[in-house]
């Protein structure tokens, strides 16, 4: 059987065409081409070109690993594989990662969302102050100051 | 900043609660001040369900050790709760952590639920005390003396039985129990069974109670929504109560048709019933499949443990790293010693100078 190739467009636009064990990473597309099976192009109204193109890196990348089962130990291929994870979420900006999340929400990607879940958690959240996570994650202030004192104070000794 | 602010306006679940899950709960208790959604996010049962599950799939238990009173005159009362700054070692991804609580009983029931400890105290301790404990929220709830408890207080016998303590997972409250053989007591039925009620606060008697005596030395254990005893009879067997149906029942013998008495140990290894049992210098591990059989899982050389545990027999506490054997000593001051099952070797981990009970155990946000 010769392999099928799967089109999908970006909220602007841009055109990429990729194999459809890659695209099928994603849970969401196999019910965008039944709804859609006259059209081969599959528009993704979410998902900007940039990002799009970072998961489409992604999935290529978990794709290979995944089929392969023959050369190198899969415990190395893992290794390498987790690695590879951590260099491709440390090479983005904060607004990058954010949007990534959102595309793999979108897409339904269950290990890309994780693994962006986790990378904020960690760089973002984890050992951070409250003020700070305000502020990384743009969260509006919603307690009066003494709300605030009083959610403080029920768990003061957490702060030290 | 557009995608932060998106990402926490109304999605098809909580994102919060995705990224939150994996947090430690002393940072989730901070983050209760970041927003009024974080903190009803973060004190809502179904998000505590999920970081239950997820820190329980995440990687093994980590283990408590908890200074327990003997008398209230015990020096230094600096406040524990899970205090993550304190003594603590570090074996593979489990932490063993050292706490002290304000309120500490003498003896503390075998491992954890759910997050929650036991404590309390028998006989003529003073002050007397039953309380929860959640180390890592540092929530605890005190409860009254069982009419066991209150009867020990008068007259102590040995060996004496030991609290219980699990979850009605149906209803999803905690019970702690106390099953004794009457005749220690001098009443005519084989066992007496007293559960404490959290909603009522107020301990009743579970009827009928066992129908056979229990082991003297026999130390409830707690897996899955039941209490497991072992029984008194000539063959000893395994007994079990279902915290919901409140019924007690037979499961299974044991691998050993005649045993000496203060040989045998139960405990949950692993997620799984186990026994432990001694012969001479050899400890041998029991664990029970799903298929209702005893498989052997590992024999301890006790020649190689007397250095630390003397004449006694070490308790199993857990399994870290998935091949490391977590013991303790079974006496007042209690050394923890990791075997490790695949290389045979013995180490000491602790070497306490105080009275310490361990405990297996994972973070929750639970309290009862």
């Amino acid at each position: 059987m010769s392999k099928k190739n799967i089109v999908l467009k970006s909220s602007n636009g841009i055109i990429f065409e990729v194999e459809e064990a890659v695209a099928l990473q994603s849970e969401t597309i196999p019910y965008m081409i039944e709804d859609d099976c006259a059209n081969d192009t599959i528009p993704l109204a979410n998902v900007t070109g940039d990002i799009l193109a970072l998961v489409i890196e992604y999935c290529k990348k978990h794709v290979v690993v995944a089929d392969g089962d023959g050369g190198g130990s899969s415990s190395s291929s893992q290794e390498d594989l987790k690695n590879w994870d951590a260099q491709f979420m440390n090479d983005l900006d904060q607004s990058k990662i954010f949007n990534l999340l959102l595309a793999a929400d979108f897409l339904n990607i269950k290990t890309l969302f994780d693994l962006t879940c986790q990378f904020v958690a960690d760089t973002m959240i984890k050992g951070k102050s409250v003020e700070e996570v305000r502020r990384t994650l743009n969260i509006e202030k919603d307690y009066t100051s003494e709300e605030e004192a009083k959610a403080r104070q029920e768990n003061e000794w957490a702060f030290k | 900043m557009r995608g932060s602010s998106l990402l926490f306006k109304q999605r098809r679940y909580n994102v919060v609660e995705l990224i939150l899950e994996s947090l430690p709960v002393k940072s989730l208790l901070r983050f209760k001040s970041v927003s009024k959604n974080w903190k009803s996010t973060i004190e809502s049962q179904r998000y505590q369900e999920r970081q239950w599950i997820c820190r329980r799939q995440s990687r093994g238990p980590d283990v408590l050790r908890m200074c327990l009173d003997y008398s209230s005159d015990d020096d230094d009362d600096d406040y524990g709760g899970l205090d993550t700054d304190a003594q603590r070692v570090v074996v593979g991804p489990s932490k063993v952590y050292t706490v002290r609580f304000p309120t500490s009983g003498s003896r503390v029931c075998f491992g954890s639920c759910d997050g929650l400890v036991c404590l309390y105290t028998l006989s003529m301790c003073t002050p007397s005390v039953s309380v929860v404990v959640n180390p890592a929220t540092r929530c605890h709830r005190s409860f009254p003396l069982s009419t066991y408890q209150q009867l020990t207080r008068k007259e102590y016998t040995y060996p004496s039985p030991e609290l219980g303590f699990g979850k009605d997972k149906v209803r999803g409250t905690y019970k702690p129990v106390w099953l004794y053989n009457s005749s220690e007591l001098g009443l005519d039925n084989v066992t007496t069974c007293e559960v404490f009620d959290f909603s009522t606060n107020a301990w009743r008697y579970v009827v009928p109670a066992s129908p056979y005596p229990i082991h003297p030395y026999s130390r409830p254990v707690y897996l899955d929504g039941s209490l497991y005893w072992l029984t008194g009879c000539k063959e000893t067997k395994v007994l079990s109560l279902d915290l919901h149906t409140e019924t007690f029942q037979v499961i299974c013998r044991t691998p050993y048709s005649h045993v000496h008495y203060n040989h045998i140990i139960m405990c949950i290894l692993d997620n799984r019933l186990c026994l432990s049992y001694r012969e001479h210098y050899t400890q041998e591990i029991w664990s029970l499949d799903s298929s209702g059989t005893w498989k052997e899982m590992c024999s301890i050389d006790l020649t190689k443990t007397r250095h630390w545990f003397g004449e006694w027999t070490p308790v199993p506490v857990a399994i870290l790293e998935k091949s490391k054997l977590l013991l303790r000593g079974s006496t007042y001051v209690q050394p923890l010693v990791i075997h490790d099952l695949h290389s045979k070797s013995y180490d000491l981990l602790f070497k306490p100078t105080k009275h310490v009970g361990a405990v297996y155990y994972f973070q929750s946000l639970f309290s009862v």
